[in-house]
């Protein structure tokens, strides 16, 4: 908590230093709103709730829920130096976080989680930005802040820009295990690092590229997820190292095709971590004009991941494994994941000043034994 | 990051595009909707073990150890 109370301190310095040089001229620039239902339905190794098994011998209980997601985002201009961006996302999950004791009450048939996240960026000269990030996350049973600085440079007259950013993040909550034991607050530190880089390649062309590098350490495991235990039809928790090191290359190349009135948008994602596991995802998206105030674009994605080298579906009796890693969360097992989507906006403002539009999404995710369901609904409003 | 710093090399030799010529880089289709990014990253980090390593805040929350 020292670290989140020092990281709001510098966070309030910086601010605290623009209007001292800068003329007030508090506005909003944009708000958005979206709400988003998600329908998931499947079945993992993991869970233990009404399982069932497979036609490959291995149980797997329910992944069954809803999330309702409202989120909102507000861009506020302080002085022509300084700008605030906040982030409002909150998840209405139903039966998420299960644990030993919703065998007996029905604590966790609703659960909320709110992240509020808020960026000031500070122009320090033309082509100079400095950047505070900082927010918090509460739900049950977690609470966790985390703060940042970031640097940005613009180069060859806007043409490349160069963002490199840092940031701590501390959760602390209170787990039960899977028998229902209490073991009191326990905390988990993440250190991130990352550097983008984006370029105009032609009037109607921009790549970009990324690598980032997150290391976190203390509690690393979702304390409600079970193992099965081989040759039985008992479980234990399951046990991850106490560090981990993500490291994650993207690129990405955007053009628009001023004759069609197209965009096509490609992306790519290579991740590694010291858990052994390896992904590569790509996507495409098209974007096509149908009228002025018109506009509807398609996605892709697949992802496929290797999974980490400690899964399981049934780990060997208790004695043996006892102090080894050992999961069988299907989100960490190997598999691969398609998803596509579709999204039509209307403008009902479309001017100099004012720019205004609603859009409906709808999506589905899709791998082996589970499928999400994505709705959406939004607005948007530029001045 | 040596990817990186080669790209940057690479992408320092490109023609400049002047302010009056970036009419297409501005269309709708071409920006982020940040809030549409921000709710499919939940999505893919609480459903998949490759979420992080992209300096957005990870762990905490529903699928944290992702």
């Amino acid at each position: 908590m020292q670290q989140l109370i020092r990281w709001a301190a510098i966070a309030a310095l910086a601010l605290a230093a623009v209007p001292a040089s800068a003329q007030q001229d508090w506005r909003l620039q944009a708000a958005s709103a979206r709400v988003t239902h998600f329908g998931q339905e499947g079945r993992g190794v993991q869970s233990q709730a009404n399982p069932e098994v497979g036609a490959d011998g291995v149980p797997r209980g329910s992944e069954r829920l809803d999330v309702a997601q409202p989120a909102m985002r507000l861009e506020v201009q302080q002085s022509h130096r300084a700008r605030h961006v906040v982030d409002l996302l909150v998840d209405v999950v139903s039966s998420a976080s299960a644990d030993a004791l919703d065998a007996i009450a029905t604590a966790s048939l609703w659960n909320e989680a709110v992240t509020l996240g808020i960026e000031s960026q500070i122009d320090a000269t033309e082509n100079d930005h400095l950047q505070v990030r900082y927010g918090m996350h509460l739900e049950e049973p977690l609470k966790g802040g985390f703060g940042g600085l970031g640097y940005r440079r613009d180069f060859a007259q806007d043409n490349a820009t160069l963002d490199v950013r840092f940031a701590l993040q501390i959760d602390a909550f209170d787990p039960l295990t899977i028998q229902g034991a209490d073991l009191g607050f326990v905390r988990r530190r993440t250190i991130l690092g990352s550097a983008a880089l984006t370029q105009l390649l032609s009037p109607s062309t921009i790549a970009s590229a990324s690598y980032g590098v997150t290391h976190q350490w203390g509690v690393l495991e979702q304390t409600w997820n079970s193992v099965p235990i081989a040759g039985s039809n008992r479980r234990i928790g399951e046990r991850f190292p106490g560090r981990r090191t993500r490291h994650a290359l993207t690129a990405g190349v955007k053009h628009h095709f001023a004759r069609t009135r197209s965009t096509v948008d490609l992306r790519y994602r290579f991740y590694a971590d010291d858990f052994g596991l390896r992904a590569h995802s790509a996507s495409l998206r098209a974007a096509q004009w149908l009228h002025r105030m018109m506009f509807v674009r398609i996605g892709y994605r697949v992802h496929q991941q290797n999974g980490v080298d400690f899964w399981t579906s049934g780990a060997p009796p208790p004695l043996e494994i006892l102090a080894q890693p050992r999961t069988s969360d299907s989100d960490l097992a190997r598999f691969v994941a398609h998803e596509w989507t579709a999204k039509l906006v209307v403008f009902t403002r479309r001017e100099l000043d004012l720019v205004e539009s609603f859009y409906l999404s709808v999506g589905r995710y899709w791998r082996p034994h589970l499928h999400v369901t994505m709705t959406a609904a939004g607005y948007e409003r530029r001045f | 990051m040596r990817p990186l710093l080669l790209l940057l090399v690479l992408l320092a030799g490109c023609a400049i595009v002047k302010p009056y010529e970036r009419e297409h880089l501005t269309d709708p289709t071409m920006t982020e909707d940040a809030v549409e990014a921000a709710s499919l990253r939940k999505l893919h980090t609480s459903r998949e073990g490759a979420g992080g390593g992209d300096g957005a805040p990870a762990g905490g929350g529903c699928g944290c150890s992702n």
